[in-house]
C-alpha cells in the first residue's frame, strides 16, 4: 500500500514549481507514543496539498513540527531547500509558516484589526501604532475574503465562523509562502465554505502553497491538488487526487474496509424513561417530549438552534423550568449531581471545556463519575477500579500505552470513548443517556465504532437521547427524530418519515438571508452521504 | 495492575517499534531525571553530602532534630496547601495566622492552664477562618488570592489589636513545652524522635492516602483538574473546595501551636513570609498554580531541600541575609526545569 510515487511527483517534470516545504523523515516521540514515524511529506508553490488521517494518526503533530511548536525528534526540514530547525513558532512565522488552528487563537477583547496585525502592528513614524493604517489594510483584507466585517469590531462579539475568517486573515496579513489550515472549515456554513475556497483559489494562483487538513472528503475533491493520508504515525500514500476515489480514501484511512458505518438494530421500546414537559429558560421554548427504554431519539438542529442546550437543561447544567421525570421520579433543576443520581448521564459537546480533566490519567478520567462504586468508606480499592477501567478499554478498543496514560496525550476518537466509559461505568443506575454531537471532531472509523455503541446501549434498555448538526447520521441511528429551531421543536419524524429534506425544512430559519436553507451548517459528511456511493 | 498489562496489549506492536520510549513504566533512573521529585531528591542528597563533608556539625543528631523540628511547622501547613492548589486554590492568610492563633491560643492555655483546650481553642480558629475564606471565595466567586490576601491583613490586624506584643507563657505547662522541644522517648527501629517531628510524619503519611487513595483525594485532583468536568460528573465542587481551604487553616493552627510551645509565647508579628515560605515550598514540588497536578511527596523533598539550605547557610557562615534570596533562586530555578520538561513533553 505504501506509495512513494505520490511523492516523487513533486520533485519530477521540469515545468513543476519549486518545493516550498520537504519533510524526510520525521520522527516524533511522546511518552507512550511514537507519534510520527519516518513521515516524508512535500508541498510546492501554488499547490493545495490536502492531509487525511484519523484522529492520532500524526496529522496535528507533523503541523504543529512545521509551526515551530514542538521539535522533531529526528528527519530532515527544509523551506525552500534550505535546511530549517524552528525553535518557536515565531522563528517559522519568520520564514514565511503561518497556521490557522482548529482552536482559534484570537484575543476576544481586541477588534478585528488588531488581531489581524497582532505581532506586527504597522507604526507611525514616531513608533506609535498606526491604527489608521491597520484598519485600511484589515478593510482591503477583509474586502479580498468577501466579508462584510467593521475592522473595529471586537472579535468577541463575532459568531465562531466569521472569528474563524478572521484567523484566516490574519495568515493573509503578512508575506506568506505557506498557509496551513487545520479543519477550517468545521466551524463554517456551505456559503462561507464557498467564499473560503475562492480565497484558497487565489492564493494558490499567487502561488502560495497550501496544505489543508480536513476530515471532510467532498472538500479535497473540490480544492485539492494532491492528497496524502497518515494513519498510526506513518504516512500510508501520497496521490494527486485525479488517481483517488473517495473509497479507497476511506480504506487507507481506517486501514480496513468501512461496510457498514450504521449498524442500526430495530429495539424493543419499552417503558417511558425521560419525560419532559413544558420545559423554557436558557433559550428553550415548550420542550415537549418523551425517551423510551430501548429508544435512540434523535435531536437535530442547525448550528445555534440551541440541542446542546437541551442536554444542558435537561442535566441541570443551566437553569430551566418545568418538569422532568426520570423512570416516574422528578429531577430538581440547576443540580447535575441530583440528576446523575436519578440515572441521567450527559456527554457534552466540547470535550475539551468540560468533559476531559486534562492532567489526569486515562484511568481518572473513566472513573470519576462511578468512583462511588470502587469505594468503601471513601477508600477506593485500586485492583477493582483497574479492572474495570481495563475492560473497558477493551472493549472500547481504546488506544492507550497504559491506564497511567494522561488523556491529554490521546487522540480525539479516544478520548470521547474514554468519557463514554465514563458514563457506561454507571451501568447499575444509568437509565437515560444525553450525548450532544459525539462524534464531532472524530475520524471515521471512531465514528463507526460510537455509532455501533450506542446502538448496543440502547438495545441493553437505555434511553439515549442524541443531538446532532449532520444529518447522516441523524438519519442513521435514531429511532424517532426532533428537529429543533430557535430552541423549538418544530418537528416530530418518525424513523420511517424521516427524510433530508423533511429535516431541513423543519430546521431551517424562517427568514433566512442569503443563506439557502440547507447551507445553514447542516454538514453533509461526505463518508456518510453522497459520496460515499 | 494484572488489569493494566491487559490493557496495554492493545498497541504492542506500537510500543514495540517506539523501544525504550515508549515503554509505560518510568524506569527509576527516569524517575531520578524527568520527575520533579527525582530531581529534587538527587539534589537534596548532593546538598547533604556536601554539607557533611564541610561542616561536622551537619550530621550530628543535634542538629537534624533542630533542623527537622524547625521545618515541621513548614511542612505541616504545606500539606493542606498542597491539596488547596491542587484544588486550584490558594491561602495566603496561613502566616498571620500563626501570629492570631498563636496569641489567642497561648492566652488561653495562661488561662485554662489545660493544654487540651488551648489546642481546641486553636483549631477552632483554624475551622472559622478556613470556612470563612471557603465562603467567600465559593459563596461570592472571588478568586481565593485577592480572598485570602484580604484576610492576611485583617488576621494580621486581629493579633496586633490582640496584644500590643508578646504573650508570655506563665503557666509553666509541662506537656507544652514537650510539643514543641521535648523528645519522644525511643521510637522501636527509628530510635528518638522530637514531637514536632512526629506529628508531621503522622499527618504526612495519613494526607498521603487521603490524596491517592480516597474518592476525597481524587475529587480534589478532578476539581483543581477541571471543575467544569467534575460538577457535571457528579462531584460536590464547593464541598470538596470547603474541606481544603478547612483542612490548610486546621494545619496552619496546628503549626502556630507548635510554634509558641518553641518559642514559649505566642508573638503578633510571628509567621511573617511563612506563606510565601510555604506556598513557595509546594511549588517547588511540583504542585500546578493551574491545579489538578501535584503530590505530598514533592513537598516533602522540596520542604527538606529548603530548610536544609537554610540550615547549611547558617552553618557554613554564610552571611545570612542571602537566605531569603537563595530561596527564591532555588524556586526560580525549579520552575524553570519544570517548565523545559513541559515543553519536551507537549504539555502545556
Amino acid at each position: 500500500m505504501d506509495d512513494a510515487t505520490g511523492i516523487d511527483v513533486a520533485r519530477t517534470g521540469n515545468g513543476r514549481a519549486a518545493l516550498v516545504l520537504e519533510l524526510r523523515g520525521i520522527c516524533k516521540v511522546f511518552p507512550g507514543v511514537l507519534a510520527l514515524d519516518d513521515v516524508d511529506f512535500n508541498v510546492r508553490a501554488g499547490e493545495v496539498h490536502a492531509l487525511l488521517g484519523e484522529n492520532g494518526a500524526g496529522k496535528s503533530t507533523l503541523i504543529k513540527i512545521v509551526a515551530g511548536l514542538y521539535r522533531r525528534d529526528g528527519g530532515v526540514m527544509t523551506v525552500d531547500d534550505q535546511e530549517v530547525d524552528f525553535k518557536s513558532p515565531a522563528e517559522a512565522i519568520g520564514r514565511g509558516i503561518k497556521v490557522v488552528y482548529q482552536e482559534l487563537d484570537l484575543v476576544p477583547g481586541l477588534s478585528v484589526a488588531e488581531n489581524v496585525f497582532l505581532g506586527h502592528y504597522p507604526r507611525t513614524p514616531r513608533g506609535l501604532v498606526d491604527f489608521a493604517a491597520m484598519r485600511a489594510r484589515t478593510s482591503d483584507l477583509l474586502r479580498q475574503l468577501g466579508l462584510d466585517l467593521d475592522p473595529n469590531t471586537q472579535v468577541g462579539e463575532l459568531r465562531v465562523a466569521e472569528q474563524q475568517l478572521v484567523e484566516i486573515c490574519r495568515a493573509l496579513s503578512v508575506q506568506t509562502r505557506l498557509i496551513v489550515m487545520d479543519e477550517p472549515t468545521s466551524a463554517l456554513s456551505a456559503a462561507e465554505v464557498d467564499t473560503l475556497f475562492a480565497v484558497v483559489s487565489r492564493l494558490r494562483e499567487r502561488g502560495v502553497a497550501i496544505i489543508y487538513v480536513t476530515h471532510k472528503l467532498d472538500e479535497i475533491y473540490r480544492i485539492a491538488d494532491r492528497v496524502t493520508i497518515f494513519r498510526d504515525g506513518r504516512r500510508v500514500v501520497t496521490k494527486p487526487i485525479g488517481e483517488t476515489t473517495p473509497r479507497h480514501l476511506v480504506t487507507w484511512m481506517v486501514g480496513r474496509d468501512l461496510q457498514d458505518l450504521f449498524p442500526k438494530t430495530p429495539s424493543q421500546v419499552g417503558r417511558p424513561l425521560l419525560k419532559v414537559q413544558d420545559v423554557n429558560g436558557s433559550g428553550l421554548h415548550d420542550l415537549n417530549f418523551t425517551v423510551h427504554a430501548g429508544e435512540v431519539v434523535g435531536l437535530f438542529g442547525l448550528m445555534g438552534a440551541g440541542i446542546n442546550t437541551v442536554g444542558r437543561a435537561l442535566f441541570g447544567a443551566i437553569p430551566r423550568t418545568g418538569t422532568v421525570e426520570l423512570d416516574g421520579l422528578r429531577v430538581r433543576p440547576n443540580a447535575p449531581r441530583a440528576a446523575i443520581a436519578r440515572g441521567m448521564g450527559l456527554l457534552t459537546e466540547s470535550r475539551k471545556d468540560d468533559g476531559l480533566v486534562l492532567p489526569l490519567s486515562v484511568r481518572t478520567n473513566m472513573t470519576l463519575a462511578a468512583l462511588d462504586r470502587f469505594a468503601a468508606l471513601s477508600w477506593i480499592r485500586g485492583a477493582a477500579e483497574s479492572r474495570e477501567a481495563a475492560a473497558y478499554v477493551r472493549q472500547l478498543g481504546i488506544k492507550t500505552p497504559s491506564l497511567r496514560q494522561r488523556i491529554r496525550y490521546l487522540s480525539g476518537g479516544n478520548q470521547q470513548k474514554v468519557l463514554m466509559a465514563r458514563w457506561l461505568l454507571r451501568r447499575q443506575d444509568l437509565k437515560v443517556l444525553i450525548l450532544a454531537e459525539p462524534t464531532r471532531g472524530i475520524d471515521v472509523g471512531s465514528k463507526a465504532e460510537i455509532y455501533r455503541l450506542i446502538g448496543e446501549m440502547a438495545s441493553r434498555g437505555l434511553g439515549i437521547l442524541f443531538m446532532s448538526t449532520e444529518i447522516p447520521e441523524i438519519l442513521g441511528i435514531s429511532d424517532r427524530i426532533l428537529v429543533l429551531r430557535e430552541g423549538r421543536v418544530t418537528a416530530e419524524l418518525v424513523r420511517a418519515d424521516a427524510t433530508q429534506e423533511r429535516l431541513v425544512a423543519a430546521a431551517a430559519v424562517a427568514n433566512a438571508e442569503g443563506d439557502q436553507p440547507a447551507a445553514a451548517g447542516a454538514t453533509t459528511d461526505v463518508v456518510t452521504g453522497a459520496a460515499w456511493q | 495492575m494484572e488489569a493494566e498489562r491487559v490493557a496495554t496489549l492493545d498497541v504492542e506492536s506500537r510500543s514495540v517499534r517506539g523501544g525504550a520510549l515508549t515503554r509505560p513504566w518510568l524506569g527509576a533512573g527516569r524517575w531520578l531525571f524527568r520527575t520533579q521529585e527525582g530531581v529534587l531528591l538527587l539534589v537534596l542528597i548532593v546538598l547533604c553530602a556536601v554539607l557533611t563533608n564541610r561542616s561536622d556539625v551537619f550530621a550530628s543528631e543535634r542538629n537534624i532534630f533542630v533542623l527537622l523540628s524547625q521545618i515541621s511547622m513548614t511542612m505541616i501547613t504545606a500539606i493542606g496547601m498542597t491539596l488547596l492548589i491542587i484544588g486550584r486554590e490558594v491561602d495566603l492568610s496561613v502566616g498571620s495566622m500563626q501570629a492570631f492563633v498563636g496569641v489567642v491560643a497561648m492566652q488561653t492555655l495562661n488561662a485554662t492552664e489545660n493544654l487540651a483546650i488551648g489546642l481546641l481553642v486553636a483549631l477552632l480558629i483554624g475551622v472559622v477562618i478556613g470556612l470563612v475564606n471557603a465562603g467567600l471565595t465559593l459563596g461570592l466567586g472571588i478568586n481565593s488570592f485577592i480572598v485570602t490576601l484580604a484576610m492576611f491583613s485583617i488576621v494580621r490586624g486581629m493579633a496586633y489589636s490582640f496584644t500590643d506584643a508578646a504573650v508570655q507563657n506563665d503557666h509553666k505547662l509541662q506537656s507544652f513545652r514537650q510539643i514543641g522541644t521535648g523528645f519522644v522517648v525511643r521510637l522501636p527501629v527509628i530510635g528518638r524522635v522530637p514531637w514536632p517531628v512526629l506529628i508531621t510524619a503522622v499527618i504526612f503519611v495519613v494526607s498521603a492516602l487521603v490524596l491517592t487513595r480516597t474518592t476525597f483525594g481524587r475529587y480534589v485532583y478532578a476539581v483543581g483538574g477541571n471543575q467544569r468536568a467534575a460538577e457535571l460528573s457528579g462531584v460536590r465542587v464547593n464541598l470538596v473546595k470547603t474541606l481544603c481551604f478547612v483542612l490548610t487553616s486546621v494545619l496552619a493552627s496546628l503549626s502556630a501551636f507548635i510554634l509558641i510551645s518553641r518559642l514559649n509565647s505566642g508573638q503578633n508579628n510571628a509567621g511573617f513570609g511563612f506563606e510565601l515560605q510555604v506556598v513557595g515550598a509546594v511549588l517547588l514540588g511540583g504542585t500546578s498554580l493551574l491545579g489538578g497536578q501535584g503530590t505530598l511527596l514533592g513537598t516533602l523533598l522540596a520542604v527538606l531541600l529548603l530548610g536544609t539550605l537554610n540550615n547549611g547557610i547558617v552553618l557554613l557562615k554564610i552571611d545570612s541575609s542571602w537566605q531569603l534570596a537563595v530561596n527564591g533562586l532555588v524556586i526560580l530555578i525549579a520552575v524553570l526545569l519544570d517548565a523545559r520538561r513541559r515543553r519536551a513533553t507537549g504539555d502545556t
